[in-house]
């Protein structure tokens, strides 16, 4: 089924925040955000902005009507500063004027007086000052410290990955109406609508009741909407509380990529010891997270870098242990995988690492230590795996021997363009990790005309979820799709939602629909039985007709619900669903944190210009374990695009801050994020046939994250067609690779020459211990 | 404000789009300020010819938006893409970064794809603009949208109008003849879900179809 | 953005006399850069002159001069069958700019007169000394990746972004003016200028003088031609290095060459001396190789562009090889 907003999305007529048509008098908000990343606030100067014209209101920390505090785990994240400012770009007051340009205009006016604090930037710096977001938290398998003992090979060094900007096409922001009553409605371009809610009510003094949240849809969140769209909501919801006027802002793009977070970057120290047969026996990982200013979510991203730490591996004796560091960075937040990727990569160049030094092919590595079913995550988990499928079937499907060998021959044959192919598993556990969250509410009525409305907590963002939604009513109801119409995301009509993270909106919302369906389902089956004189385990419903025995009758849809209305039979049904089986013990750090993992394997074929240090992506061909598709087209569309995404971050996507904790990478044109031109070549995608049970709905597992992790592959491919030019480079485990980066390690010797273009600390001495 | 009325669906948008925004963003000082006298006297002193505004004055603008002439006043630094979101109306041309680097506001003036953001809309005076609202005829939609369905070019949808705008003038400009071509031509166009690959299927497909467009 | 007065004009003189009478003002051709530019608040002018109505656009053969008009659109020199046949450098070096949209938008004399990209010249709120002479230069020890190798001072490090211009530089075009004191031509290799002691002066103009069109004479250096680009990515972006190369061959020895560096200077960059260097010797990477040592003779870089010491003679080789075939 194509995708529901198909028609809207190419005719211009989807409704998107910044669309909504405005009410006369509607106001206009601009923040104005700290210059400079850490300091006591000496003074603030507002007297010039209030006095520019059009301006109605500059609001600052003493105008928060209720508490100035929008930190979702941690209240650590005021509103507005008061005393001090944290990062650069931090909200210290709020214009409110009756025009855009009036609002940024007085916005420029406003100066303010800081008595600057050191600032941090590097995660291990912040640690090493005790700046911790949360305590330390450390996963532990077997017994690492005996472990090393039976080592015959082990391997150590560092391994970093940047941030990522979501660069959502749609900026943040949000729209508040005022209601009578004292009541809210606040538009939000937000994947967590009850987030929002919960900010606008909190700074306000609001209960939630009477503040509504809707969202018809975002321009890509990414992650990035999930918590960070909080503060903009917020700061309207306040100024129209206080004014009893609309208010609205739209940020700009520069304005939302300096004062927003990003993915987090990540440094981190890797450990992994081999037997002689190079299977894995020990690992151990420490995870320096560079948090940002406030919490946002990375306590919580940071559990999931532990829950992911040995990929699609089984390694009998793991430590793993992460510390969420505070920089004076803006909050970074989540982004596709939530911490996932970044211990991915640690693992990945640890088996890299080794590899080089004994001189053979990663995917040896690899292969041999895929996790098997009923092997144990470090967290307790028993897996139900299909990575050895997965890589089985990459490798038969598409001839990776032949590839293997028509890259050798090539780079043979050519001295400036070398090719590199890596392999890489990929094991993606999915629920969010925070056992209570896995829930979800789904509002289904029936209308005695025969047309159906689903609300859900679901956002759509472009991951079709909502089209899955639809698919479940129509499929339960076995009614034609054009009958239902899946409502827009609204806290009045759902309550306590979770935000459409972690890969699991289409699951829960998607089950919830189903339960809520189901049971419209079977009341409309009783009346059909009553109405047809015939036992009810007679009846099904299919294609618009009730059928007995499987015989078509005369009762249609539409004459079955309208019976059902008329016989004063409820047609509407509010479902709960709450995620079966998943269970986590903080104390123990052990648990059963998913529903069920999704595995796949991509095979990634690099050509990199070595006089130059550019490259192309030839082809990214993936094995991907789908469960069963319950809609290919959009599931192929989520893989294509988080595989383009993963390869951004892999490759041309550099967020640079400079000491001062300023963004310099601050529009498109110093952020480059991938173009037309940036796409693999050739993208093959190939559905693994399993008919394993899961709990995902319609056995059609969640798409959303995981093939963005494949993109990790094209960093270990560059490394590989670098090291076919020149086999001594120095390439330290550093993404994302630049082609600059590239091109000095094309020409780098074993030890860094160049001092000057070290941004952090390079890689450690290695050392290879045979015991 | 809207001349042509081709039929219901004509009118019917013009009664929606009016009352849709009657309120358009506005510089405070300047909204009572119409085009004044002082400007063109200035202009005539100075030997210049033809329009001029003074500062904070509004300028006359004749332009014609998906077939309908509109004369409009606007300030010299309205761009074109804040006329025809806010004070046309018209939001599906989409500001993804307001500074020339996404292409989500992409449209055609004189059949010419361009910038909406970076173009100034006194600078469109005479000229004729089509925006993603357009292309359509009535319930048909134009191949390029039938193919962007067909082949799934968008995921969350922010940035198609720019990328199907684009995606006409490429084949027009005769640079859509192979799929390296197209990516190169469509590389103005950033989809940050990243559905590439359906974009260059949809562009070689019409292409293929040989339609004029 | 702040506003502005907005004047139309139709004649050159008229052009030149709205500037010449208002110091804050500033012609508007394709708009690409200056809007952006003063939507940033890094240019504030009060008055824009609206010069896209002055009859600029043509593109002619006079005599044995190709001409083209100052407000040409980039796409209509990318795509003229004239200068694909007689001046394909160009054609290649324009068409490397920007996206589709922005060529239909960006005029001949626009593209020269873009300003650098540097990042602190477009944050008002970092020192640069070309936005705010005696601020001090924030790229020198910042963030480099984009500036220049070749420079005269540190007191501006910032590079030109136009590819065009890397074009016209090697085919030595030269610049028509027209400004107060009447007409003068300027060759394009003096157009632009190295920073100095005025780092916000981009280029040699005076005030008041438009560029009304550019001359390239006729050559024979348009049949091995290349003009590489090296970006992050593969398109719309930025030159971190870009090469232009126009050979006339004899069998296989050079007999004619030009050569052009972009991304390295705050000016388009001609290599006089390699091309001299490489006249009447054969086509061969050895001799590419040490032109290229040649070209990057006196390159110094900044720290996070000292890639660049290896990108730009590896573009220029590779350029120079794809250009005579030799790859």
């Amino acid at each position: 089924m194509k995708n529901i907003d198909s028609k809207t999305h190419t005719r211009g007529k989807s409704i998107y925040l910044d669309d909504i048509p405005l009410l006369q008098g509607t106001l206009f908000g601009a923040a104005f955000g700290s210059p400079i990343a850490h300091g006591i606030i000496r003074s603030l100067n507002i007297s010039v902005a209030e006095q520019m014209p059009g301006v109605i209101k500059v609001f600052t920390a003493k105008d928060v009507t209720g508490e100035n505090q929008i930190g979702g785990i941690i209240p650590d994240e005021p509103l507005l500063a008061e005393h001090e400012v944290d990062f650069c770009g931090m909200p210290v007051a709020f214009v409110v004027a009756q025009s855009d340009d009036a609002a940024r205009a007085a916005v420029k006016t406003i100066t303010i007086d800081i008595e600057p604090l050191p600032v941090i930037t590097d995660p291990r710096e912040a640690k090493a000052r005790g700046e911790l977001i949360v305590p330390p938290r450390t996963f532990s398998l077997g017994n690492v410290d005996t472990a090393w003992q039976a080592c015959e090979y082990i391997f150590e060094g560092i391994a970093e990955t940047n941030g990522q900007e979501h660069l959502y096409i749609e900026t943040q922001g949000a729209y508040v109406i005022p209601q009578e009553n004292g009541a809210l409605k606040v538009y939000s371009s937000t994947q967590g609508p009850t987030a929002v809610q919960r900010a606008s009510c909190r700074v306000t003094g609001l209960p939630m009741h009477l503040v509504e949240v809707e969202v018809t849809r975002l321009g890509g969140g990414f992650g990035g909407k999930e918590d960070q769209a909080n503060t903009w909501a917020a700061l309207c919801a306040l100024a129209a509380h206080r004014l009893r006027k609309p208010v609205k802002y739209s940020l700009h793009r520069m304005e939302d990529m300096a004062m927003t977070g990003k993915r987090h970057p990540y440094s981190s120290d890797y450990k992994i010891g081999f037997d002689k047969d190079l299977k894995m026996v020990a690992y151990e990982a420490t995870f320096y997270q560079n948090a940002g200013a406030a919490a946002d979510l990375s306590p919580a991203i940071m559990e999931r870098t532990l829950l992911h730490c040995t990929n699609s591996y089984f390694i009998p004796n793991v430590k793993a242990t992460a510390y969420s560091c505070r920089t004076h960075l803006p909050p970074n937040t989540a982004f596709r995988g939530f911490g996932g990727p970044q211990s991915m990569f640690v693992i990945e160049s640890a088996i890299a690492k080794a590899a080089d030094t004994l001189g053979i092919d990663s995917a040896v590595i690899q292969k041999k230590n895929l996790i098997k079913t009923g092997d144990e995550f470090p967290f307790g988990q028993k897996a139900v795996s299909e990575a050895a499928e997965c890589w089985k079937k990459a490798e038969q499907l598409y001839e990776v021997n032949s590839i293997r060998e028509g890259i050798k021959d090539f780079n043979s044959k050519n001295q400036i363009y070398k090719k590199g192919l890596a392999l890489m598993p990929v094991c993606f556990g999915i629920s969010f990790t925070n056992t209570a969250m896995n829930q979800a509410r789904s509002l289904v009525h029936v209308y005695f005309d025969g047309s159906v409305s689903v609300s859900t907590g679901a956002v759509e963002m472009g991951q079709g979820v909502n089209t899955k939604i639809l698919q479940v009513a129509a499929i339960v109801f076995s009614i034609h799709p054009d009958r239902v119409k899946v409502q827009t995301t609204s806290t009045s009509r759902i309550a306590n939602t979770s935000p459409s993270a972690a890969s699991a909106t289409a699951d829960l919302n998607g089950k919830a629909t189903y339960l809520a369906c189901t049971r419209i389902l079977e009341r409309l089956k009783k009346v059909a039985a009553e109405e047809l004189g015939v036992d009810e385990n007679l009846i099904e419903l299919k294609d618009e007709y009730v059928f007995v025995n499987n015989v078509q009758s005369d009762l249609d849809w539409k004459k079955l619900v309208n019976t059902a209305h008329l016989k004063r039979v409820g047609i509407s049904e509010h479902a709960n669903y709450a995620t079966p089986e998943i269970y986590f013990d903080k104390a123990k750090e052990k648990g059963h944190a998913f529903s069920y993992h999704v595995y796949g394997t991509a095979v990634t074929v690099v050509t990199v210009d070595c006089l130059r240090g550019i490259y192309e992506i030839d082809a990214v061909k993936v094995v991907h374990d789908f469960g069963t598709s319950m809609n290919p087209a959009i599931d192929i569309g989520q893989i294509e695009g988080g595989i383009v995404q993963g390869i951004g971050w892999m490759t041309m996507e550099e967020i640079i801050y400079d000491k001062e904790g300023k963004l310099r990478s601050n529009a498109l044109s110093t952020y480059k994020v991938p173009d037309i031109y940036s796409a693999p070549k050739e993208i093959s995608i190939d559905f693994l046939q399993s008919d394993k049970d899961n709990l995902a709905i319609f056995r059609s597992k969640a798409v959303g994250e995981p093939p963005f992790m494949y993109g990790i592959g094209t960093y270990f491919a560059l490394r590989n067609a670098i090291k076919a030019f020149n086999p001594l480079a120095h390439i330290p485990f550093n993404a994302p690779m630049t082609p600059e980066k590239t091109l000095l390690a094309l020409y780098s010797n074993p030890q860094p020459l160049s001092k000057e273009i070290k941004r952090k600390d390079e890689e450690a001495v290695t050392s290879v211990a045979i015991n | 404000m809207a001349k042509k009325g081709s039929g219901q669906n004509q009118a019917e948008e013009n009664y929606l789009n009016e009352s849709r925004r009657n309120f358009f963003k506005q510089s405070s000082l300047l909204t009572a300020l119409a085009v004044t006298p002082p400007a063109f006297l200035k202009a005539a002193e100075e030997g210049l010819d033809e329009k001029a505004a003074g500062y904070f004055e509004k300028m006359p603008l004749a332009i014609q938006i998906n077939g309908v002439n509109h004369d409009l006043s606007v300030e010299p630094r309205t761009t074109l893409l804040d006329l025809i979101r806010e004070q046309l109306a018209l939001p599906g041309t989409k500001k993804g970064c307001d500074h020339g680097q996404c292409g989500a506001c992409t449209v055609h003036v004189n059949g010419n794809r361009v910038l909406s953001c970076l173009t100034l809309a006194v600078t469109a005076e005479g000229k004729k603009v089509t925006t993603i609202e357009g292309l359509a005829d009535g319930e048909k939609l134009h191949p390029m949208q039938e193919a962007f369905i067909k082949y799934d070019g968008f995921q969350c949808g922010y940035c198609t109008p720019g990328q199907i705008m684009s995606g006409i003038a490429c084949i027009r400009e005769g640079h859509a003849n192979s799929d390296d071509e197209i990516r190169e031509y469509m590389s103005g166009n950033i989809c940050r879900c990243g559905a590439y690959p359906n974009i260059v299927k949809a562009i070689a497909d019409v292409k293929k179809g040989g339609q004029t467009l | 953005m702040i506003n502005f007065d907005y004047v139309r004009v139709s004649t050159i003189k008229a052009a030149v006399d709205a500037i010449v009478k208002d110091n804050n003002s500033l012609w508007l051709a394709g708009g690409t850069n200056l809007v952006d530019l003063m939507k940033k608040g890094v240019m504030t002018p009060q008055k824009l002159v609206d010069i896209n109505n002055l009859p600029l656009k043509e593109i002619k053969k006079e005599g044995n001069k190709l001409i083209i008009g100052a407000l040409a659109l980039n796409s209509t020199v990318a795509d003229n069958e004239l200068v694909r046949k007689e001046q394909p450098l160009l054609a290649l070096a324009v068409q490397a700019g920007a996206s589709a949209q922005l060529r239909n938008m960006a005029t001949v004399g626009g593209n020269m007169m873009q300003r650098t990209r540097c990042p602190y010249f477009y944050n008002t709120d970092m020192p640069c000394n070309k936005r705010e002479p005696g601020t001090g230069c924030g790229a020198l020890k910042g963030f480099n990746r984009m500036h220049a190798i070749f420079t005269d001072t540190e007191k501006c490090i910032a590079v030109h972004p136009s590819d065009m211009s890397v074009g016209l530089v090697a085919l030595d075009a030269t610049v028509l003016l027209s400004g107060p004191r009447g007409d003068r031509r300027i060759p394009f290799q003096n157009f632009h200028r190295l920073p100095g002691n005025l780092p916000q002066k981009d280029n040699t103009l005076e005030r008041g003088e438009l560029i009304v069109a550019v001359e390239i004479p006729e050559n024979k250096l348009n049949k091995h031609v290349h003009y590489l680009k090296v970006r992050d990515r593969t398109s719309y972006a930025f030159a971190l290095v870009s090469a232009a190369v126009a050979v006339d061959l004899e069998g296989s020895t050079i007999k004619d060459i030009r050569l052009a560096l972009g991304g390295v200077a705050h000016k388009p960059w001609r290599l006089t001396e390699v091309e001299n260097f490489l006249k009447g010797k054969a086509a061969t990477e050895v001799n590419y190789k040490q032109a290229a040592a040649l070209a990057i003779r006196g390159a110094k870089g900044f720290g996070l562009n000292n890639f660049k010491l290896k990108l730009a003679p590896n573009t220029l080789v590779e350029a120079l090889k794809t250009a005579t075939g030799k790859s």
